[in-house]
C-alpha cells in the first residue's frame, strides 16, 4: 500500500528541489517565472496551494505549515470571497511569525480558481466539498503536483473512476498522495492493523462499524442567494456536493473495515430513510442508513450511521476474528481480546501525535526527502465507492453488487463550472428536493 | 473608591449572614424547572465572612447532557417557564449558540443522566448565560474559592468526609471504580451541602473572579478544573487539587481556528453552575469571553 522508493543516500536538498521541479510538468517551467518554479540558490521552500478555504482547509494549511519549516502558502482558492478572506486572516493570525506567509499568498476566486492556484505550487491541498474533488485531483496530478486531499474523494461513480484513473498517473509520476482518512495515520489504528496482519485474532469474519451521532451544521437559505449559491453554502445536504453522510462522514469507519480486511466488499444491501431530519433546510440526504457489506472473504460488516439527536451516540469500529476480537475508535482506543476475554493488546495513546498533524508530517517528510511513499488515492476511492455502494443500497432497497455499481456510471452532475450553470438538482414548488424512496428509486440515483 | 467597595462588600456579607438562619425561607434550596422532567436542583450554600465567600446556590449535580442539549439545540428558548421569571431581562436571541459537533462528543459513554463533557470553559459559561436569559436569574460558573468551599462543606481534610482514600469510593467515581468511563450523576453519597460528585466523575470548570486584579485578560490556556475525574487516581480528587487545561485538550480538532465550544480530548471535563445570593451589578463581566484558538 505504502511503497517506499529509496533514494540515493547522497541526495542533497538541492537535488530534492530539482527533483520536485522535474516531477512538475513542463508547463510550469514555461509559464512561470523561474523563482516560482524552483529555488536555484539552494533554499528549500515547498510551495503549497490551498483549494477550498473552509475551516477544514484552513486547518490543513496550518498543519502543512507546522509540518515543515520550508512550507510557503503561495496561493489560495475558493468560490466564496468571504471564506477565502477569513481563511487568510486566520492563517496570518495563527502563524504570525512564520515564513510560510511572509509573502502574501495569491488569491483566486471562482470555479476555475483551483487551476490558477495549483499552477503556482509544488503541493496542492484539496479541501472543497467532495463533489469537486475528482476534477481538482485530476488537474493537480496532470500538473505533476503532490497532493493532500480530504475524504471522500468523489460523490458519484464517474467521479470515482476519474480519481482511479488519476491515481494511476500519480503513481507513474511518483507523486505522493495523502488522503485525510486520518485513522490510517493514527498510531492506535496503525498498531492494531499490524497485529491483525500477524494473525493475533485470526481472520476477520465479521464486524460492526458505527457513526451514530447528532448530525452536523445547517446553513439556512439567505434572501439574496441564488439556488446554486444556497446549495454550495449548505452543501452537506446535497448529494452532488456531499454524497450523504454515509459517504461524507461514515466513510471513516467503512474505510477501517476495508483496511483491516484488506479489500473492498462485493455486495451491499440495506435500509435507510429521513425520519427526524427532514425539513426544507435538509436538502436530499437521509438521516439514517444501515448496510450489510459482504466481502470476497465471506466476512460481513454491518454499517450503521445515524444523524438523530437524542439517540444512542456511538462512533467506533469492531471486528470479530476467528481467534479473537478487536475494538478501535478515534480517541485512540485499540483493544484486542481472545474469546476467553484475555486482553491481547491494549493501546495507550495518551502521548500519540494528533493524526491530522501526523498525516501532514509524513507527507511533507516524504516530499522533503524526495521520496515516493504515499499513494492513498486508490484506497480512498475504493472506500468512497464502498460508501456510495451502501447509499445505492439504502436508496433503492435492493442488493447491489460492486460490479453493477461500478458499471452504472452514476453521474450526479458535479461538473458545475460557473455561477450561471443550473444546479444539478432543483426544489419543487413546495421547496422540496428530490429524495430517494426505497422500493421506487433506482440505485442509479 | 476601593475602600468604599470593600466596605460595601463587608456590609453585603453581613446582610447575607442574616440569611444563614436555616429557618429563614428566603435562602433555601430550589429547583430550576427547565423543561418537562429536566430540572436543576440548586443547593443553598451559606457563605463565610471568615473564608471570604459570599452565600450562593450551587447545582447539586454536574450538568448533564439532557440539560446541556437544550442549550445546544435551542429547543426551549421560547417555551413557557413553569416558575416565576427573575429580575434580569436579556434577549435570549442575542446569545451565541454552540456549534453542533462533527464527532460524537460523549465518546459513546452515554448521555441520558450522564454529565456533559468535552465542553470548553467558554461553552460552559455560555450555558450559564443562556440559563440566565431563560430564567431571569444570574447563573455563572463557580469561582475557584466557591468551588473549594462547596466541596469541603466544612471539612478541613483532604476530602469532604475525611482523609481516608479508602472511603473515597463511596463518594466518587475515579480510576479505581469507574470502569474507564464517566457514570450517571448522583449515584454516590453527597457531601454535607447535598452536592454529589464533587470528587470525581468529571472534573469541573471554575472561573476566576473578574473583580480581582488582573483577572480580565487571562490567556486561553491554562485554565482550571476542579475535583478530578473518572480517569484520575485518589490524589487528583482532593478538595484542594487542581487540573490545568492545555491546548492538548483540542488535539483532535482538525479545523482552524479550533472550536470555541468543544474540546476533542477532554472527555473528563464537565461543569456545574452557581447562582450568587446577590447578583452583582456588572454581572456580564462574569461570563467567559471567547478567545480564538489557534492551537498554541
Amino acid at each position: 500500500m505504502k511503497k517506499l522508493v529509496p533514494q540515493p543516500e547522497d541526495q542533497t536538498r538541492r537535488d530534492f528541489v530539482k527533483k520536485v521541479a522535474v516531477a512538475s510538468s513542463g508547463i510550469m517551467f514555461s509559464s512561470l517565472p523561474l523563482s516560482a518554479a524552483v529555488s536555484i540558490d539552494g533554499t528549500d521552500e515547498i510551495k503549497v496551494a490551498l483549494i477550498g478555504c473552509g475551516g477544514r482547509g484552513t486547518g490543513a494549511a496550518s498543519q502543512a505549515i507546522n509540518a515543515d519549516p520550508g512550507v510557503r502558502i503561495v496561493a489560495v482558492a475558493d468560490v466564496f470571497e468571504d471564506r477565502l478572506t477569513s481563511c487568510l486572516n486566520t492563517l496570518s493570525e495563527a502563524h504570525a511569525n512564520s515564513a510560510a506567509l511572509k509573502t502574501k499568498p495569491q488569491s483566486f476566486i471562482g470555479f476555475d480558481a483551483y487551476r490558477k492556484a495549483i499552477d503556482l505550487a509544488d503541493v496542492a491541498i484539496l479541501t472543497t466539498p467532495p463533489g469537486f474533488r475528482p476534477a481538482h485531483f485530476e488537474y493537480a496530478v496532470e500538473k505533476g503536483k503532490q497532493v493532500f486531499m480530504e475524504k471522500p474523494v468523489a460523490t458519484d461513480v464517474v467521479g470515482i473512476k476519474q480519481i482511479l484513473k488519476a491515481a494511476k498517473v500519480a503513481k507513474q509520476k511518483k507523486l505522493n498522495v495523502v488522503v485525510g482518512l486520518q485513522r490510517r495515520y493514527q498510531k492506535s489504528y496503525v498498531e492494531v492493523e499490524k497485529l491483525l496482519r500477524k494473525g493475533k485474532v485470526g481472520d476477520i469474519i465479521g464486524g460492526q462499524v458505527y457513526w451514530n451521532s447528532d448530525g452536523v451544521w445547517v446553513n439556512e437559505r439567505q434572501p439574496d442567494q441564488t439556488e446554486l449559491e444556497y446549495q454550495m453554502r449548505n452543501w452537506y445536504y446535497f448529494n452532488w456536493l456531499c454524497g450523504d453522510h454515509i459517504l461524507e462522514q461514515h466513510i471513516h469507519n467503512i474505510d477501517i473495515a476495508n483496511w483491516f480486511i484488506g479489500t473492498h466488499p462485493v455486495l451491499a444491501q440495506g435500509m435507510g430513510g429521513r425520519e427526524v431530519r427532514n425539513g426544507k433546510d435538509h436538502g436530499q440526504i437521509f438521516d439514517h442508513h444501515f448496510v450489510e457489506f459482504e466481502y470476497p472473504t465471506g466476512a460481513i460488516i454491518s454499517s450503521q450511521c445515524r444523524h438523530q439527536p437524542g439517540c444512542l451516540s456511538r462512533v467506533d469500529e469492531r471486528f470479530q476474528g476467528t481467534k479473537g476480537n478487536v475494538i478501535v475508535d478515534s480517541s485512540s482506543k485499540g483493544i484486542m481480546k481472545n474469546y476467553k476475554g484475555k486482553v491481547i493488546y491494549q493501546h495507550n495513546g495518551s502521548s500519540d501525535v494528533n493524526p491530522y498533524q501526523q498525516e501532514h508530517n509524513e507527507l511533507f517528510d516524504a516530499i522533503r526527502k524526495g521520496e515516493f511513499r504515499y499513494q492513498d488515492a486508490e484506497n480512498a476511492a475504493h472506500s468512497s465507492m464502498t460508501s456510495i455502494l451502501g447509499r445505492m443500497a439504502t436508496y433503492s432497497g435492493q442488493a447491489i453488487t460492486w460490479d453493477e455499481a461500478m458499471n452504472s456510471d452514476l453521474d450526479l452532475g458535479t461538473n458545475v463550472t460557473s455561477w450561471d450553470d443550473p444546479p444539478p438538482v432543483l426544489p419543487d414548488t413546495m421547496g422540496q428536493y428530490p429524495i430517494a424512496k426505497p422500493g421506487k428509486t433506482s440505485f442509479l440515483s | 473608591m476601593i475602600r468604599f467597595n470593600l466596605l460595601s462588600v463587608f456590609i453585603l456579607v453581613l446582610t447575607c449572614l442574616s440569611f444563614f438562619d436555616p429557618t429563614e425561607n428566603k435562602f433555601t434550596s430550589y429547583d430550576i424547572q427547565l423543561s418537562g422532567p429536566d430540572s436543576i436542583q440548586m443547593q443553598s450554600i451559606p457563605g463565610s465572612a471568615h473564608e471570604g465567600v459570599d452565600s450562593f446556590w450551587m447545582s447539586a449535580h454536574e450538568i448533564t447532557w439532557d440539560l446541556y442539549e437544550h442549550f445546544l439545540f435551542r429547543d426551549i428558548d421560547y417555551a413557557p417557564l413553569n416558575q416565576e421569571f427573575g429580575p434580569l431581562s436579556m434577549d435570549i436571541d442575542a446569545i451565541s449558540s454552540a456549534t453542533t459537533p462533527y464527532v460524537d462528543m460523549s465518546f459513546g459513554m452515554g448521555k441520558d443522566g450522564y454529565p456533559v463533557i468535552n465542553v470548553t470553559q467558554y461553552a460552559a459559561s455560555t450555558f450559564c448565560r443562556w440559563l440566565t436569559a431563560k430564567t431571569g436569574h444570574f447563573y455563572r460558573l463557580p469561582t475557584d474559592d466557591e468551588w473549594e468551599f462547596a466541596c469541603r462543606a466544612g471539612s478541613e481534610s483532604k476530602y469532604c468526609f475525611g482523609n481516608s482514600a479508602r472511603e473515597l469510593k463511596e463518594y466518587a467515581w475515579f480510576t479505581n471504580n469507574a470502569n474507564q468511563k464517566y457514570q450517571p450523576v448522583g449515584l454516590k453519597k453527597p457531601n454535607r451541602y447535598g452536592l454529589y460528585d464533587m470528587h470525581g466523575n468529571v472534573a469541573e470548570w471554575v472561573v476566576d473572579d473578574p473583580t480581582k486584579p488582573n483577572k480580565q485578560k487571562l490567556p486561553l490556556y491554562p485554565r482550571t478544573v476542579r475535583g478530578g475525574s473518572w480517569k484520575d487516581d485518589s490524589k487528583s480528587l482532593t478538595c484542594s487539587a487542581r487540573t490545568l487545561s492545555s491546548k492538548e485538550w483540542k488535539k483532535h480538532d482538525p479545523q482552524l481556528p479550533k472550536s470555541l465550544w468543544w474540546h476533542t480530548d477532554a472527555p473528563f471535563v464537565g461543569f456545574r453552575i452557581v447562582r450568587p445570593y446577590q447578583a452583582p451589578e456588572n454581572y456580564e463581566d462574569w461570563w467567559v469571553k471567547p478567545i480564538k484558538d489557534f492551537g498554541f
